[in-house]
């Protein structure tokens, strides 16, 4: 099939690559050229060879944004969340310039009602249609995720369309796929509520283990028990310095701007704002520790990106930190195996970032480290070594990744989050 | 010679019987062009004199008044830094502080323009910080509520200025909110510091002298009311919760506010002209300092006309004058503010400051005692509300009042996101309407109507009360800036003719003095009271019978 895709984030990225993979002739607004020359940055491991080997294969095939291709026979769109006009106007452009058949996948949630708002523009067609697939591309792990989704969901109420998809859908990923099948409305409602269930989660957890903080409760063994009882499960439940991502954010902030248009409701501002709060939660560790006085410290960052296994470093907390650090005149020293270069980017021209290769080499002379990003490879370190090197061995744990006796027998000074402090 | 015995006063005096025979409907029928006659723009300010009891010749006399009383050269030191405080020996540079930082002014040998702009920088980077949420509280959060602790001229013009641009969002990262608290008896501080969290809360200390009572008193408060909910140290909680604004930093710096937080203007300011000064850090808290800024354009645009416009069409002057005319020619001796905007709530508390504490004197410079009358009562409300207050004595009282109407001729036009812009804009047209309409019946009574027919007496109306309506384009930092320099300027002017100094205020020191001795009998120390008089010693034995019970 002839596929075209409008858009240029990861999602696009990871769709195109996977299309083009299984035999059909895709057309991707960058170019080969464009990643070379890192003009456009791959975030997500495995990413940038898929791209560059289906490039040389030639079933994917790079466009001038301005003058797409004209004809195809699934038009892609991964756009961002406020681009709905481009949207609009890609779909208003396709129809006047094709007769017959037309199926638009949308990846692209603009808010609850929005695909319905495009099939609008095609005259409420059942031939020429457009489809809400919920994006369930996952950093970190965006090649796998979009293959094996937990469950594919298809929001259209046009039948060929859905036989079209479902057909798809058993090439690409197998024929023991669950699938639902509802109403774009359903899958865009459906989309932003489960995203904001997980927020939920993690604010909540978060919140305890703040309380659990000042009352010398260790916070791990509330959340196993917790997340011990079948009706709730482990999943998202970790306590840490907040959480982030792109597309997680975005959608949250438009499901909390909804509810509190429809109803009132500020439940997910609550959400949001605590977990904003929570990114700063380490550095208000460091502001009390030092008592204020930062001016002249050196704090080493252990990981940037908005968690292990992706360099993207959209609303990482890691941001938070490093703006929070370096506005009290600390120089910020971080290590991170993806997310240097997106960060460097971020940061053009900050006097105190120092950007380091190494995870020792960033704690080396620091006052204080910040554990922010849980890399595996930050779980066992020379430990002895660091805290030798290290002016103050002042440990704060963001992921409560390590033993907090363990560390102590090291020399640290360590704090968690909802842990008691040795 | 005595003001009144010179021939210009005596002109005026004489000019004055044959003006007292006409109604403004005589002066406006024998002069249809008055309305283009007597109107005047600046920038965004139009303001129409014609319903002033006046004609062309008053104008000519009162000028001639004002060039006999040098006022020409003495808007020429006023802004060249003369010290035109002489009971105070220095100068009243507030004119220099909204200069651009590329002008210059030398002033015992130093550019004051780079240490105006130097402080502006300084208050800048406070702002910035606590606008990107970098200022932080002991416990490491952002700080989201700035209570400005000021009174007299550390507050009226920041709170007024405030209320008048609400309409501007605050370009804060998050939300960030701005309280003054000015009263001495801790009432509104205690009420305020009920809805706030202690370790998100920043105080700024604003007085020139940093002695101020009030405002000291209130800082006390406000520093225990922190230390003994944070639980850290005294050190930490003024280096992080107390900003300073000064013109006496050791005394800053003894309350223990650290160099970081002091923010300065000088002596050459007086406190009712310091709003331009960093004592604006809470206006450009609350609209960014990019519109500080215009405010201070707006009001550098004033002065500039006000240097350099012949008398005869110089607004603030012309102003000053009519407001002469009406005092000491036409004995009229109270003055309405009259704002027909509600975001002007403020604006006639500041004026009374600025207007009463300038020119309330009796005393000329030359130490003799005025034989005429100087600044009158000046009073005011929103004046839609005003309507339904005191506006029965303007039209149908005895007092002969004569009136300012102040509105913008635009509201809600840049609202497209706002829902109901279009019901505002007319509520804001029909304020309108009741301004002119106001002014209408004020000046010509009964007569504005087309058939008074058989109206019952008590019904009727006199009119022939005096106003100015300033119409600005829109209430805008750069046109409030104007506004407020306009009427400074015009508290100067009248002070150069009326030949008293409008920069000191030594009538609000004997009761300062007169506090600190009966705070001490308050206190029970009984050596001072005899020397009290028996009222006064009466209330206080009163008071202290009732706290024993």
């Amino acid at each position: 099939m002839k596929i075209i895709i409008y858009g240029n984030n990861m999602s696009a990225m990871g769709a195109a690559g996977v299309l083009a993979r299984t035999g059909n002739t895709v057309y991707l607004p960058i170019s080969s050229h464009d990643l070379d020359s890192r003009r456009i940055s791959v975030t997500e491991p495995g990413l940038r060879g898929l791209l560059q080997s289906q490039f040389d294969s030639g079933r994917l095939r790079s466009y001038d944004p301005q003058h797409p291709p004209t004809e195809a026979d699934i038009h892609w769109l991964n756009l961002e969340s406020n681009a709905y006009d481009k949207a609009a106007s890609i779909v208003a452009d396709v129809a006047s310039r094709h007769e017959g058949r037309l199926l638009f996948i949308n990846q692209s949630i603009f808010g609850i009602g929005s695909t319905s708002r495009l099939n609008a523009v095609l005259g409420n067609d059942e031939q020429r249609t457009v489809v809400y697939i919920p994006d369930s591309l996952r950093g970190g792990r965006a090649l796998e995720s979009f293959i094996h989704p937990d469950q594919l969901v298809i929001g259209s109420d046009s039948q060929w369309a859905i036989s079209r998809i479902t057909a798809m859908a058993r090439v690409l990923m197998g024929t023991n796929q669950r699938i639902r099948i509802m109403s774009s409305q359903e899958a865009e409602f459906a989309t932003l509520a489960l995203n904001g269930m997980l927020a939920m989660r993690l604010s909540y957890i978060n919140e305890l283990a703040n309380l659990a903080d000042n009352m010398g409760i260790d916070i791990e063994t509330v959340r196993d028990t917790i997340a011990g009882d079948a009706r709730i499960g482990k999943h998202f439940l970790n306590p840490g310095c907040g959480f982030g991502g792109e597309k997680f954010s975005d959608h949250l902030l438009l499901f909390s701007d909804f509810l509190k248009e429809k109803r009132r409701s500020s439940l997910l501002r609550t959400v949001i704002d605590i977990n904003e709060r929570q990114k700063e939660t380490l550095f208000r560790k460091l502001w009390r520790h030092f008592q204020g006085n930062l001016k002249g410290c050196k704090v080493a960052i252990w990981g940037a990106s908005y968690k292990p296994g992706t360099a993207d470093i959209h609303n990482a907390p890691s941001l938070a930190t490093i703006d929070a650090c370096m506005a009290q005149g600390v120089e910020v020293r971080v290590h991170d195996p993806l997310a240097l270069q997106n960060l460097a980017e971020y940061y053009r021209n900050a006097e105190n970032l120092v950007l380091c290769s190494t995870p020792e080499q960033a704690a080396d002379g620091a006052d204080a480290l910040l554990l922010v990003t849980e890399w595996p490879e930050y779980g066992m370190r020379d430990f002895d070594r660091i805290v030798s090197n290290m002016r103050r061995p002042l440990l704060l744990d963001g992921r409560n990744v390590y033993d907090p006796g363990e560390m102590q027998d090291y020399g640290f000074h360590y704090h968690g989050i909802g842990r008691k402090a040795v | 010679m005595d003001l009144t015995q010179s021939a210009e006063w005596q002109r005026l005096k004489e000019h004055s019987a044959t003006i007292e025979q006409s109604h403004l409907n005589d002066l406006f029928r024998d002069d249809p062009a008055r309305q283009e006659r007597f109107a005047f723009r600046n920038q965004d300010l139009h303001v129409d004199f014609s319903k002033q009891r006046i004609v062309q010749e008053t104008l000519g006399l009162l000028t001639d008044l004002a060039r006999a009383n040098d006022l020409e050269a003495r808007i020429k030191d006023l802004f060249n830094g003369e010290k035109v405080n002489t009971f105070e020996n220095r100068p009243a540079l507030h004119s220099a502080l909204r200069l651009p930082d590329y002008r210059t002014l030398d002033i015992n040998g130093s550019d004051i323009v780079i240490d105006v702009h130097a402080q502006l920088s300084k208050m800048e980077r406070l702002v910035e910080r606590l606008h990107s949420a970098q200022a932080r509280g002991y416990s490491g959060r952002p700080i989201r509520n700035v209570v400005h602790i000021g009174v007299g001229g550390s507050d009226l013009g920041p709170l007024m200025t405030n209320r008048a641009l609400c309409d501007y969002p605050c370009p804060a990262s998050h939300p960030l909110e701005v309280f003054f608290v000015s009263s001495m008896d801790g009432s509104q501080l205690s009420l305020l510091l009920r809805k706030l969290e202690p370790s998100e809360t920043l105080f700024v200390i604003a007085s020139k002298s940093f002695t101020t009572l009030d405002t000291l008193a209130n800082a006390e408060t406000a520093k225990d009311w922190i230390m003994e909910r944070s639980n850290v140290d005294e050190r930490m909680i003024l280096q992080h919760h107390f900003v300073g604004i000064s013109a006496n930093p050791d005394k800053m710096t003894a309350f223990g506010i650290s160099e970081d937080n002091q923010l300065l203007f000088w002596d050459w300011v007086g406190g009712r002209y310091s709003m331009w000064s960093c004592i604006g850090f809470p206006i450009a808290l609350q609209i960014g300092m990019h519109r500080f800024r215009d405010l201070l354009a707006g009001a550098h645009c004033m002065d500039e006309h006000f240097r350099s416009a012949p008398l005869e069409s110089n607004i603030p002057v012309l102003m000053a004058v009519i407001g002469i005319w009406n005092i000491n020619f036409l004995d009229i001796h109270a003055h309405a503010v009259l704002p027909y905007d509600g975001r002007l709530a403020r604006f006639p508390a500041y004026l009374e400051q600025l207007e009463m504490e300038s020119n309330g004197k009796n005393t000329t410079l030359d130490l003799k005692s005025v034989d005429y009358a100087t600044c009158p009562i000046i009073w005011g409300e929103i004046g839609p509300n005003a309507q339904h207050a005191f506006y029965q004595l303007l039209h149908q009282g005895t007092e002969k009042v004569m009136c300012d109407f102040i509105a913008p001729a635009r509201r809600y036009n840049d609202i497209d996101d706002q829902k109901g812009s279009e019901v505002l804009r007319k509520q804001h047209i029909l304020a309108l309407s009741n301004c002119f309409a106001q002014s209408r019946v004020l000046a010509f009574g009964d007569h504005a109507l087309s058939d008074t027919g058989e109206v019952p007496f008590y019904k009727r109306y006199h009119g022939n009360q005096p106003s100015t309506t300033i119409l600005l384009d829109e209430l805008t930092p750069f046109a409030l800036g104007q506004l407020i320099a306009l009427y400074e300027h015009k508290v100067f002017t009248q002070s150069v003719i009326w030949r008293i100094n409008p920069f000191d205020q030594w009538g609000v020191e004997l009761g300062k003095v007169m506090a600190g001795e009966t705070l001490s009998v308050l206190h029970g120390d009984n050596s001072l009271a005899g020397q009290m008089d028996p009222s006064t010693l009466a209330l206080i034995n009163e008071t202290l019978k009732l706290q024993d019970k």
